[in-house]
């Protein structure tokens, strides 16, 4: 079932300046996890916010469970569209207790019930016993679990979350990222949140919308995301990529590193861009070898080294952690494409 | 496209009689300081002697604000940055001199040192060598009364400054000499500055203490002219000069601090380390007991002692006959506080929502008036458009608003600062519309700030006494008016003592709450 639909959608802040959001079209299924990905000034905030009903669309249309937000028919303030969300800075009320903040979405209820739901929820997130602390008593992680509990307390259809880890040191963060991910599915939720950290997106999201400019470029799983993507953008933003110009020939598209499927039909003749992703490359040290390794990368898991090619065109390759080769080593570097992506030169 | 919500209507009704009650009376005062002949006014001006007037203001103006930095920013240096001895007890007092009006300075130091006071009695003079019914002694007192302004402000500075700045220019090898004059002082520039034309403004705009002195200044002449004669036009010319300087004044001001930024905002910077005095230690210590003696102690200690010297049996009945003055006072500074809170939530909330901010500049003329231009302008303006005003005691509360909402609103501003927008959209999303979002969320949140705005705005009211004098209506006294009257008209006498006491006293205990709560942005007014 279709919980969200974005049709269209544009917003402009300034008469004079390109729009923040350009006529954006989505739509989020009923439980999934989709994440906005994307450099800073892309627009994925500002997506969110019309989501929410924190800015209103110059033109297009928000719809939330076919019930229209924002449209040439009207448009629905935020306390009304049923959307929670997460802030930044969880935006958690400093006066009110941990208890007082979940139970602020509940006054609708009477006060048994609101009693109920709060210990419902805090149980959910794990911060039974911090009820009658206030956030300030909290760590980071526990308020980030009041915000997520405050936002999933009057069950709304949809959860949107803006950043939501980027306060959190990096070994909470994956501990967060996962704790999210059980209490969105556990709960059904439907949730939408924005990042600009592609590891976050890939972990959490079962689809990936890229935007660059306020236009979304690709809406997809994250495999297809990385292993196809769809524009260059996309290829370049997401994931290391190094690009190899390649010549298309009746047997394939010729490059320096050998001969490639041509997938895409190019005509013969026509000059392309070939992805390479550093999994994709390998090498064997060799002293008639033509690439020479100019840098390396230890990165713990991983060494990242980056080959020069004889026409100067660079190219990385990621090796086990195991494998270590000075700089200045003569190497014969080989492509291994399993999946072949070609952008116009 | 649905129209976005903007508010307009809410906007227009506060900036329109926000530019009534501002831009009229001053518009009043131009249009009849303009409507004289120039001829005539240039032959009056000579009679009056007016550029001899205006150089003599200007001078008072200067000695005061010396005056006062000379006390305040030695005092801040010394209590912030270096060991002196009982500098916690020290900072916190220092500020409290700014509870007592500088015209009841005026008053004590008239009990103690004109001829026939208490010091000349006791050195067995009639009188002292250098006159207080002058120039100098008018800065004098004005500069006692003041130095609160720059210690404030310079002080918070040294307090915010980044120490790592100061330990770079170490680092850098200047030596600690030099890094206070090219480090430390160029980075106080802008609060001492901002400390001296507060200081500089007061003294241009005086009426209390140099009236009480005798000093002709612009301010006096106004009064006198008003008091006298039904002539408009002379005073309201005078207004427009006094005015126009002031804001001249202010705007130098804005250019001057608008261009660089001063200020470095740490989260947890270590407090910079303090420097060891020495053997210096005791004549700073004195140097500080010097100035306290002189702003709070000795002020203090002769109200009461002239306060004691009243007959018990006359106590009753003053009391009995000055309590109808001391209410007075007291529910117009109430209203004034009040109604002030609620425009300038009104304010913040609708700026907040994209309102410009024409409307609390507009309030920022006003607060830059100074006093007795406001209440000749107003008094006027309201007579010929609002007579049902005019003469009634709402004709005080509005001088008040008028002067006054410019702090209440950078209280309030500051206060919604703090708050993350972020916030009230949390209790957007949860169901709440703007007005119970605000209400539950907002409000309990600024509640310090609109305390002490409130409180600011009341203490400023309660000892107004230039706006006042020219718009009370008949027999309406205030307390400040009642001393002002009794010193005049009796001399510093016992039972004026006891009035000053009194209005110190009510005035402190709400300017202790504001110094606990640190309010920085502490502003002038005569």
């Amino acid at each position: 079932m279709e919980l969200l639909a974005l049709d269209r959608v544009t917003k402009r802040y300034a008469p004079d300046r390109p729009p923040a959001v350009d006529a954006l079209t989505l739509t989020v299924e009923q439980g999934e996890i989709l994440a906005l990905l994307g450099p800073s000034g892309c627009g994925k905030t500002t997506t969110l916010r019309l989501i929410a009903g924190f800015e209103v669309p110059d033109s297009g249309r928000v719809v939330i469970r076919g019930a229209t937000m924002a449209g040439p028919e009207g448009w629905i303030p935020p306390e009304a569209r049923g959307v929670g969300i997460v802030f930044q800075d969880y935006a958690l009320f400093p006066h009110l207790t941990v208890a007082e903040n979940v139970g602020f979405g509940l006054h609708h209820f009477g006060r048994t019930a609101r009693q109920e739901r709060i210990s419902q929820i805090l149980e959910l997130v794990g911060l039974g016993s911090f009820a009658r602390r206030y956030p300030h008593e909290l760590s980071g992680g526990q308020q980030q679990r009041v915000a997520l509990a405050r936002a999933l307390a009057p069950a709304p259809a949809l959860i949107l979350l803006d950043e939501p880890f980027s306060n959190l040191d990096a070994d909470l963060r994956a501990q967060m990222r996962e704790e999210v991910e059980r209490i969105l599915r556990n709960t059904g939720t439907t949730g939408i949140f924005v990042t600009h950290d592609q590891e976050e997106a890939f972990t959490l999201a079962d689809r990936v919308g890229v935007l660059n400019e306020g236009r979304l470029e690709q809406l997809d799983a994250p495999e297809t995301i990385y292993h196809h993507p769809a524009t260059l953008f996309v290829a370049e933003f997401v994931g290391a990529a190094d690009f190899l110009p390649g010549l298309v020939t009746p047997y394939g598209i010729v490059t320096e590193l050998g001969v490639v499927a041509n997938t895409e039909a190019w005509k013969i003749g026509e000059k392309v861009k070939v992805m390479l992703r550093p999994d994709d490359i390998t090498f064997v040290p060799s002293s008639v070898g033509d690439g020479m390794i100019i840098r390396r990368d230890f990165r713990g898991s991983e060494t990242l080294y980056c080959i020069r090619l004889p026409s100067g065109q660079r190219v990385h390759s990621s090796q086990a952690s195991s494998s270590l080769y000075p700089n200045g080593t003569r190497v014969r570097a080989e492509a291994h494409l399993i999946h072949v992506v070609t952008f116009p030169a | 496209m649905t129209v976005r919500r903007r508010w307009s209507p809410a906007g227009l009704a506060l900036a329109a009689p926000t530019a009534f009650f501002v831009i009229g009376p001053l518009g009043f005062l131009v249009w009849m300081g303009l409507a004289q002949e120039r001829a005539d006014f240039l032959e009056r001006a000579r009679d009056l002697d007016l550029l001899m007037v205006v150089g003599q203001v200007a001078l008072l103006a200067t000695l005061t604000t010396v005056w006062a930095c000379a006390l305040g920013v030695p005092l801040a240096w010394l209590t912030v940055r270096t060991d002196l001895p009982a500098r916690r007890l020290l900072h916190w007092l220092a500020p409290l001199p700014l509870a007592i009006p500088p015209y009841i300075g005026a008053l004590v130091y008239q009990i103690l040192l004109a001829p026939g006071g208490m010091a000349p009695r006791f050195l067995g003079t009639g009188s002292l060598p250098v006159s207080l019914y002058s120039v100098a002694g008018a800065a004098w007192i004005l500069g006692l009364f003041t130095y609160p302004y720059p210690y404030l402000l310079v002080s918070g500075a040294l307090e915010r400054t980044n120490p790592a700045l100061e330990e770079a220019a170490r680092g850098a090898g200047l030596s600690p000499r030099h890094v206070l004059t090219r480090v430390t002082l160029p980075l106080l520039r802008p609060s001492l500055l901002a400390g001296a034309l507060i200081v500089f403004l007061y003294g241009w705009a005086d009426f209390g203490v140099v009236s009480l002195l005798r000093v002709r200044t612009l301010t006096t002449i106004i009064y006198e002219y008003v008091q006298g004669t039904l002539d408009w036009a002379l005073p309201a010319a005078l207004s427009v000069l006094l005015t126009a300087i002031t804001i001249l004044v202010l705007l130098l001001q804005l250019r001057v601090l608008g261009r660089a930024r001063y200020t470095q905002i740490v989260g947890a910077a270590k407090p910079a380390p303090r420097i060891a005095l020495g053997a210096w230690r005791w004549l700073a210590f004195a140097y500080a007991w010097g100035v306290l003696t002189l702003t709070l102690l000795l002020p203090l200690g002769v109200l009461g002692y002239q306060v004691s010297r009243l007959p018990a049996s006359d106590m009753g009945a003053f009391v009995l006959t000055q309590w109808p003055y001391f209410v007075n006072s007291l529910w117009t500074a109430v209203a004034a506080a009040s109604l002030a809170l609620v425009i300038a939530l009104g304010i913040g909330w609708l700026e907040g929502r994209g309102l410009s901010r024409s409307v609390s500049g507009l309030f920022q003329v006003g607060y830059a008036i100074p006093g007795t231009v406001l209440g000749l302008g107003l008094a006027g303006f309201l007579h010929a458009t609002l007579p049902w005003i005019y003469a009634t005691p709402l004709a005080l509360i509005v001088a008040y608003l008028v002067l006054y909402i410019t702090p209440a609103c950078q209280a309030v501003k500051a206060a919604l600062a703090q708050l993350h927008p972020s916030i009230e959209e949390a209790a957007r999303s949860l169901g709440r519309g703007p007005l119970a979002a605000f209400r539950a969320v907002t409000l309990p949140l600024i509640k310090p700030g609109l305390v002490a705005g409130w409180l600011l705005v009341f203490v400023l009211s309660m000892r107004e006494l230039a706006a006042t004098l020219i718009v009370r209506p008949p027999g309406f006294d205030t307390l400040p008016v009642r001393i002002w009257i009794h010193a005049m008209d009796v001399g510093p006498e016992p039972r004026a003592a006891a009035l000053a006491l009194a209005l110190v006293l009510t005035i402190a205990l709400p300017w202790f709450l504001l110094l606990s709560r640190r309010l920085r942005g502490i502003s002038p007014s005569v």
